[in-house]
């Protein structure tokens, strides 16, 4: 039985849930085993509660204080190229990256924002590498992403891995400096940046995790807590920065988040993206693969969706 | 009972554990770099080759402190011996001043496992990667080349392209400045940064004092502070 845990980010800024494990139901006739098993769901109590206070409580978007004056004039919206980094996830978390899987999920990722604008007749513009300057905004976003992640993110939500700056104005004020001509050239009033990772497990890490759970299940009837490490499997980032160069609103979601957002019937079958230029048979996309068309386009609708409440469209 | 003392200091650890952490600090104004005290690092790395460091009568273990001002808004924290300070995060942009004994071959010990995660993950060091050898007497150009081989060594950056070396007097003494430019290989970004490094060797210390930024936008954006701080630099006796 799952009973709660904490949740950290690791170097990558992947999201780990450290679970508790408890056999508290297991109410037997002996008063001391009882005793042991309420213990054990008083710890269990307290990680939740720890764990509900630094992650679940916090929203997953962060707001420029003035997005809603700001997006009053954005009519056209570009896209960024996506810079989903896929890894294959090894036996003992080791990760290993993966470039047809990134660029499979940069694919599918591209094509869900597309269709999902499309879907809600707001106009979209794809733009490309071939632009420099394209290139160069996304490079600078990578670490705009980072820094805000770090920085900001978890504010105040005593994660271990938080950084603030003391003093620093609490609202939400990021740059990636002037791109009014870039902006002007594709014909758009704001772009969508758009960041994340995917972990996809080989057999070997698959295996590996149902066999922490396995163990953290029968350790757990001996009343012993144990703490299983599941890693998030994926994560996506969306900024909307306008012709200044402000981050009006970035969104992370991710496994521990999605299911705020409901799981909506697609207009069309999708077209499935295979796994880029590899050779022999296509990996088969799982749920939890950003190249499952389907995942994309919940991910994508979500986003769209917190990003209509918060700024009042 | 033995759960909720289980569960006691689970949950205390994992309060306390930040706290233990280092963290950024905020204390704009004059600084004044504490020395660093070597002896004990190199005396372990090559015990008594020189009759000086066996009688510890030899101060060149010891660096001299640093002032200088750091602007207002600008945050602080510790890497081991080296001080990062940054206005909006290390992989934005930041000022590294660092102090290198001419005998160091490793990291001190130290900060180094508290220190925050974005200090950490930023690649650029300089001593670790350091092939060749800083020497008493060496000119700055020399010196420059080690600064640089350095960075070319590091498998935490690529595309690395050095501008020219400019001897200039830094706090007083005579050094180098130079330019590069990079990218980082961590954290899976792409961003390209750009790095001004000033530098002197003094006594038997390397003083390096550098400025690294993203090239869109932030380079130009902050050098100028960067520029103030460098004028406040002093040597203090």
């Amino acid at each position: 039985m799952f009973n709660g845990g904490g949740i950290m980010l690791n170097a990558l800024g992947q999201i780990k849930i450290f679970g508790l494990l408890s056999s508290a139901s297991d109410r037997t006739a002996d008063p001391r085993r009882f005793r042991t098993a309420r213990s054990a769901v008083v710890a269990c109590l307290l990680a939740l509660t720890q764990a509900v206070a630094t992650g679940c409580a916090s929203a997953p978007y962060r707001t420029h204080p003035e997005l809603s004056r700001r997006t009053e004039s954005i009519r056209v919206v570009g896209l960024l190229p996506p810079a989903i980094s896929s890894f294959e996830e090894q036996a003992r978390y080791k990760l290993v990256p993966n470039d047809n899987g990134s660029r499979a999920a940069n694919e599918t990722v591209r094509a869900a924002f597309r269709d999902e604008m499309a879907a809600q007749g707001r106009p979209l513009v794809l733009l490309g590498d071939d632009d420099p300057d394209v290139k160069d905004v996304s490079d600078l976003f990578g670490a705009v992403d980072y820094t805000v992640l770090r920085h900001d993110f978890q504010r105040g939500l005593g994660n271990e891995n938080d950084e603030p700056f003391p003093g620093r104005d609490p609202s939400f004020d990021y740059t990636l400096g002037p791109i009014k001509e870039l902006m002007e050239r594709h014909r758009v009033d704001a772009v969508w940046c758009v960041i994340g990772f995917n972990l996809v497990p080989n057999a070997w890490a698959q295996a590996g995790d149902a066999a922490q759970y396995l163990m953290a299940v029968v350790t757990a009837l001996g009343n012993s807590p144990v703490q299983p490490m599941v890693q998030m499997k994926y994560e996506l980032r969306a900024a909307l920065v306008d012709k200044e160069g402000q981050v009006l609103f970035l969104i992370r979601i991710n496994e521990g988040n999605v299911s705020r957002f409901p799981e909506g019937p697609l207009e069309e079958p999708e077209p499935r993206v295979g796994g880029g230029e590899t050779s022999g048979p296509p990996e088969e996309p799982m749920p939890r693969d950003l190249r499952d068309p389907k995942t994309a386009r919940r991910l994508v609708r979500g986003l769209m969706a917190e990003y209509d409440k918060v700024s009042g469209r | 009972m033995r759960g909720v003392r289980l569960a006691g200091v689970v949950l205390m650890a994992s309060l306390v554990a930040p706290a233990c952490a280092a963290r950024w600090e905020r204390t704009p104004g004059v600084q004044v770099l504490p020395e660093i005290d070597v002896d004990r690092h190199v005396r372990s790395v090559e015990p008594a080759t020189d009759p000086t460091k066996a009688t510890g009568s030899d101060n060149s273990f010891r660096s001299r402190r640093l002032s200088f001002s750091l602007p207002d808004g600008w945050n602080q924290v510790w890497r081991e011996n080296d001080l990062l300070v940054s206005r909006d995060g290390v992989f934005l942009q930041h000022i590294l001043v660092e102090r290198i004994h001419v005998d160091q071959t490793g990291g001190l010990d130290g900060r180094f496992s508290l220190a925050t995660i974005s200090s950490k993950q930023w690649p650029v060091r300089t001593v670790p990667y350091m092939k060749k050898r800083l020497a008493p007497g060496m000119s700055p150009f020399e010196v420059a080349e080690v600064v640089l081989e350095s960075r070319r060594n590091n498998p935490g950056i690529t595309d690395l392209v050095a501008g020219e070396v400019v001897p200039r007097e830094v706090a007083g003494n005579p050094g180098f400045m130079v330019a590069y430019d990079f990218r980082v290989t961590v954290a899976t970004l792409k961003t390209p940064y750009r790095s001004v490094y000033y530098g002197f060797l003094k006594d038997k210390w390397l003083y390096g004092i550098s400025y690294t930024a993203a090239r869109r936008y932030y380079f130009e954006r902050d050098v100028g502070t960067f520029e103030a701080v460098m004028r406040s630099v002093r040597v203090v006796d």
